[in-house]
């Protein structure tokens, strides 16, 4: 029997051997070399190197520890953190693309398994290869707010960006007398082949073009100076209610009666004390103005111009401290942060306001009427919106 | 360099050791087989399909590029992944705006519009990339100097 399934398999790949090595063949090109795979490698490396650090941020200001204090300052921080994620997102399409065509031929490589670390190289680059393009489709899908996967975004895009993380460490370590030896040739030395399907040139040219022109005409979404290139992206500067996007409007988030309902106020629950502050009330304590951007999780954002009473200012006309995280409820019925918690170094930030109005005129309902938070530094999911309850814990 | 080699596979492999503790806890088991499908697939497609492609595209652009030239060859490939990548970023965002969204403020781009126009330019270029390319190579030949420039 054995000997059987021996027979079997040497026949097999007596069979396949051809073909592979024909494939290995046809998809090869001198210009497929390990320095353009270590060259390409590095830069995607370094984009996913981006996307992991500024993602992991993301998460950790949407779950804090509560041992690890947040900065508030720059206010813009996140503004920029979660603005580079994106781009350098979008910029890993090209990179990845890159990458995988100067290294296609490998797949054909025979013997496919040569021992048994051969085998778990290659699975690891499996894992590699299926979890970033993975990783990258569904982030692109994201930040267009179409869900076609099945399965939840922000759990699934973070877990894998973990295994992406980590199997990209195991596939530097397995290919790193490769890499050191590229990064070690002396300047000067001879060039590789000249290339049979494209030139050097055309492919280093062709894809930073690509990686230049998808950067271009998308990151306008969050950076002001590119907004005029914003052709491709989710969100464009200026528009929606008083000239700014929103990412739940009132009618998605359940509260088009409740927020207008001329009874609202706002409780503030202390240990000590519980208060009712109605809009007039709200409004008759001392207001300050404040430029805080909206940033959002899918990567836009934009500056705005903010106006009303400082946290600060309330939680001292209740007689209350900010020691431990403030809990903000929403009016909303839907959505997942319909109830969120707010770091104190946040709450004791002067330019953290629960703000009444913006850019001019009272909030409008979408961007969060009566009354909203927001803060210096915070992704916008955190900026609750329509506040019902602001609740001190000691 | 062995040191250091097996750091970064005992590094990575914790990495995603991390990668799996998240899955296991913030991801419902009935979910797992759809992630696995997508990477799977996600392979499937890269490695049956656009990688094959490309590949077409190349062995093409070999047989060419002795008639129109190096340069003209390498423009229409560059504008050609230029356009590839440009649409892989606009199609999901033509897709989601035919679905709709209850939001105002999403989608507001004429994205099929300037996914068109993306494309006339890139072919605009290329085209007179292979013009030019092609009359300099035939005036090379012309001049009984074709078999020594094209290589």
């Amino acid at each position: 029997m054995a000997d059987l399934t021996g027979r079997a398999s040497a026949r097999l790949a007596a069979r396949l051997e051809p073909l592979a090595r024909r494939a290995h063949a046809t998809a090869s090109d001198p210009v497929k070399s390990s320095r353009s795979a270590v060259v390409i490698g590095r830069l995607l490396g370094a984009a996913f190197l981006v996307c992991f650090a500024t993602g992991l941020y993301s998460h950790l200001l949407q779950d804090p520890l509560p041992w690890l204090p947040l900065p508030t300052r720059p206010a813009g921080l996140y503004r920029f953190t979660q603005g580079l994620h994106v781009i350098t997102g979008i910029a890993a399409v090209p990179l990845l693309l890159a990458k995988l065509w100067a290294v296609f031929p490998n797949l054909f490589a025979w013997p496919p398994v040569r021992s048994l670390p051969h085998l778990l190289e290659r699975a690891s680059i499996a894992v590699l290869v299926g979890a970033s393009l993975v990783e990258v489709v569904i982030g692109l899908l994201n930040i267009v707010q179409w869900y076609p996967f099945p399965f939840s975004f922000r759990a699934t895009h973070f877990a894998l960006a973990w295994i992406v993380i980590g199997s990209l460490v195991v596939h530097v370590g397995v290919k790193l007398p490769v890499i050191v030896r590229v990064w070690r040739r002396t300047v000067g030395d001879a060039p590789d082949a000249a290339g049979r399907f494209v030139t050097r040139r055309a492919f280093v040219g062709g894809v930073a073009a690509a990686t230049a022109s998808a950067v271009l005409l998308t990151a306008g979404q969050s950076v002001d100076a590119l907004a005029p290139f914003n052709v491709f992206a989710a969100r464009r500067m200026g528009t929606g209610p008083q000239g700014l996007p929103v990412n739940r409007t009132a009618a998605q988030a359940g509260v088009t009666e409740t927020a207008v309902a001329p009874d609202w106020s706002l409780e503030v629950l202390t240990p000590a004390s519980m208060h009712a502050l109605t809009l007039d009330d709200l409004r008759r304590m001392p207001q300050s103005d404040v430029v805080l951007p909206i940033a959002c999780v899918e990567g836009w954002s934009q500056s705005a111009s903010w106006r009303g009473v400082r946290l600060v200012d309330l939680l001292a006309e209740v007689g209350a401290e900010p020691t431990a995280p403030l809990v903000f409820t929403s009016l909303q019925t839907r959505g997942a942060f319909g109830r969120t918690e707010m770091p104190p170094e946040y709450a004791r930030d002067p330019l953290t306001l629960i703000a009444l109005e913006l850019n001019g005129s009272a909030l409008h309902v979408d961007h969060g009427y009566p009354a909203r938070v927001i803060a210096p530094g915070r992704p916008g999911v955190m900026q609750t919106k329509w506040l019902r309850s602001i609740e001190v814990t000691a | 360099m062995r040191i250091a080699r097996v750091l970064l596979v005992a590094a990575g492999l914790g990495l995603v050791g991390v990668g799996g503790l998240v899955l296991l806890d913030e991801v419902p088991p009935e979910r797992w087989l759809g992630i696995a499908v997508w990477v799977g697939s996600a392979i499937v497609l890269h490695d049956g399909v656009v990688a094959p492609v490309a590949v077409a595209v190349g062995l093409g652009a070999a047989r060419v590029r002795e008639r129109i030239g190096r340069t003209g060859v390498a423009v229409a490939q560059a504008a050609l992944l230029v356009g590839a990548v440009l649409t892989a970023i606009a199609l999901p965002a033509i897709i989601s705006q035919a679905r709709g969204n209850a939001n105002p403020t999403i989608l507001l781009g004429s994205y099929g519009v300037s996914l068109a126009v993306a494309w006339a330019v890139l072919a605009a270029v290329a085209a007179v990339a292979v013009g030019w390319s092609a009359e300099r190579e035939r005036a090379a030949r012309d001049h009984g100097e074709g078999t020594a420039r094209t290589k």
